[in-house]
């Protein structure tokens, strides 16, 4: 029976292609002006000519870059366990739900047997 | 998505990451139609498909330097798709069914010998909660098995497994189905 | 003596007494890693009060799944499952089961409902850990020929949302009456095991 279902999932779920227009507007998004680059480089020995207080000011960034990485890294760990401790919740109050539907449908049927 | 022709996948892959746009192009039309039906999937509305996709692969442009190879990015692709699926499904109330009149056309497969069980199981299967409506999607449009859709979905194994019990359990429920026969008892067939 | 330092005296002997009958809501389950290989599917959940608390920050209110368990979220100290499923019958310990029960068998459990299903080939036993009016704790055996299943829900388990929650996870109505008292199915009034 299971098998039927899957079967009938593997047909409904097939893959639809949304058509050649789809790649056209994705490649015209590529090609447009509002699509965000990152900035090129400069280089680093005329910049320290014009600013001579740059590597101070590099090496500040460098550091808040790297404090910011943490504090990103830990805030994504957070946000992870946060998701995993949510699924867990949702599929324990499954789970309990599920066993106490079981005792629902006996209880409201004949087969119970009464305490 | 497309593993029929590695070489010519691993090809274009290369040729996108050095910088070619009709390879990129090619990259989008070899997997565009397994990216753009999990958006469909997940998300009910091909509007909203179609735009969950398109940024998909202007992420995919951006983010192609990180991406090892062309297994990677395929596994990639599927992640950030089902991912921020699940993100918009969260952001907005809960997802209307799709209307029977908003299906897209399967224009290059033979017409489907049920079609109304099959729009059937579809409404059904986008009333799922998120999470396990992504996990039947990628195990029965992509054909994912319970790990590589764990590690897609960053979700415990054990927790996609019960997705996919429970899941079938209520679709079958919903279904009325509870013979053999029942398909062609429900007058599907 | 005054009958103030008797009754002071009488109290401080009585004391040990009245903790040790206070009930406990949280069970000690047995640990089932060795049941991990042979069952085909297994869910162990041990959530305690700061994970529930970081699953409640993460629980959509816009979902109504998600807004349900946050309505029963609130007042729980403690969500602990475990379930396994085997490819043969009666391949879990029976042994380890009855240790759970008979910890639910000390003064202030009382079984809620006791169910036999032949259909479905499944003993499920309910109980309830009260303390005056207010419920402390849950608890749920659920045993089938290839699957056994044990919940133990610890801390305020307010009724009322319980009872709400059918339809979102298909919780049974449980004959909940207003004034927080439980009835069990058909009227039959609960009774207290020992």
């Amino acid at each position: 029976m299971n098998d039927d279902l899957e079967h009938e999932l593997r047909r409904a779920l097939r893959p639809v292609d949304p058509g050649e227009d789809f790649t056209r507007a994705v490649m015209a998004r590529l090609q447009s002006p509002n699509v965000v680059s990152l900035p090129r480089a400069r280089p680093h020995s005329r910049v320290q000519r014009v600013l001579p207080w740059a590597p101070a000011a590099l090496a500040a960034s460098l550091l808040m870059t790297i404090m910011l990485t943490h504090q990103h890294r830990k805030e994504e760990q957070e946000l992870a366990e946060g998701l995993r401790a949510r699924e867990e919740l949702l599929l324990a109050l499954r789970v309990t739900s599920e066993k106490l539907d079981i005792a629902y449908q006996v209880v409201h049927t004949t087969n119970s047997t009464p305490m | 998505m497309s593993t029929n022709l590695p070489s010519i996948a691993d090809e274009h892959f290369a040729r996108a990451r050095a910088g070619e746009p009709t390879a990129f192009a090619a990259l989008v039309r070899t997997h565009q139609r397994s990216v753009f039906s999990l958006a469909l999937r997940m998300l009910g509305s091909r509007e909203a498909a179609d735009d969950l996709a398109q940024d998909v692969f202007l992420q995919l442009h951006l983010n192609l330097a990180t991406i090892e190879s062309s297994a990677h990015m395929t596994f990639w692709l599927r992640k950030v798709v089902t991912h921020r699926a699940i993100d918009r499904l969260r952001q907005r109330p809960r997802v209307e069914v799709a209307s029977l009149d908003d299906e897209p056309e399967i224009a290059d497969v033979a017409v489907a010998a049920d079609p109304l069980l099959q729009r059937h199981l579809r409404a059904l299967v986008a009333e799922l909660p998120s999470s396990a409506r992504a996990v039947v999607v990628l195990r029965y449009q992509e054909d994912l098995d319970p790990l590589e859709i764990a590690r897609t979905l960053e979700m415990p194994i054990n927790t996609v497994k019960s997705h996919l019990k429970r899941s079938l359990a209520s679709l079958r429920e919903r279904l009325g189905v509870t013979s053999p026969d029942a398909f062609e008892e429900l007058g599907y067939e | 003596m005054t009958s103030r330092t008797a009754l002071s005296i009488a109290l401080l002997l009585l004391s040990p007494l009245l903790q040790a009958a206070a009930p406990e809501p949280k069970l000690l389950l047995p640990n089932f890693d060795s049941l991990a290989d042979k069952a085909s599917e297994s869910v162990t959940i041990t959530l305690d009060s700061s994970l529930l608390g970081m699953a409640g920050r993460f629980l959509d209110p816009n979902d109504p799944e998600d807004a349900a368990a946050k309505e029963v979220l609130s007042g729980l100290q403690g969500i602990y499952v475990k379930s396994y499923t085997f490819d043969d019958e009666f391949a879990y310990p029976k042994a380890d089961v009855e240790r759970v029960r008979k910890q639910l068998s000390s003064p202030g459990w009382s079984r809620l409902v006791e169910v036999r299903s032949r259909k479905e080939q499944a003993n499920v036993d309910i109980y309830i850990s009260v303390s005056g009016n207010k419920a402390l704790g849950l608890a749920i055996i659920a045993t089938q020929p290839r699957e056994f299943t044990i919940v133990n829900i610890v801390g305020s388990v307010d009724l009322d949302k319980l009872h709400k929650l059918e339809g979102k996870f298909g919780v049974p109505n449980l004959e909940i009456e207003q004034d927080g008292a439980i009835k069990q199915d058909k009227g039959k009034p609960k009774e207290n095991q020992k």
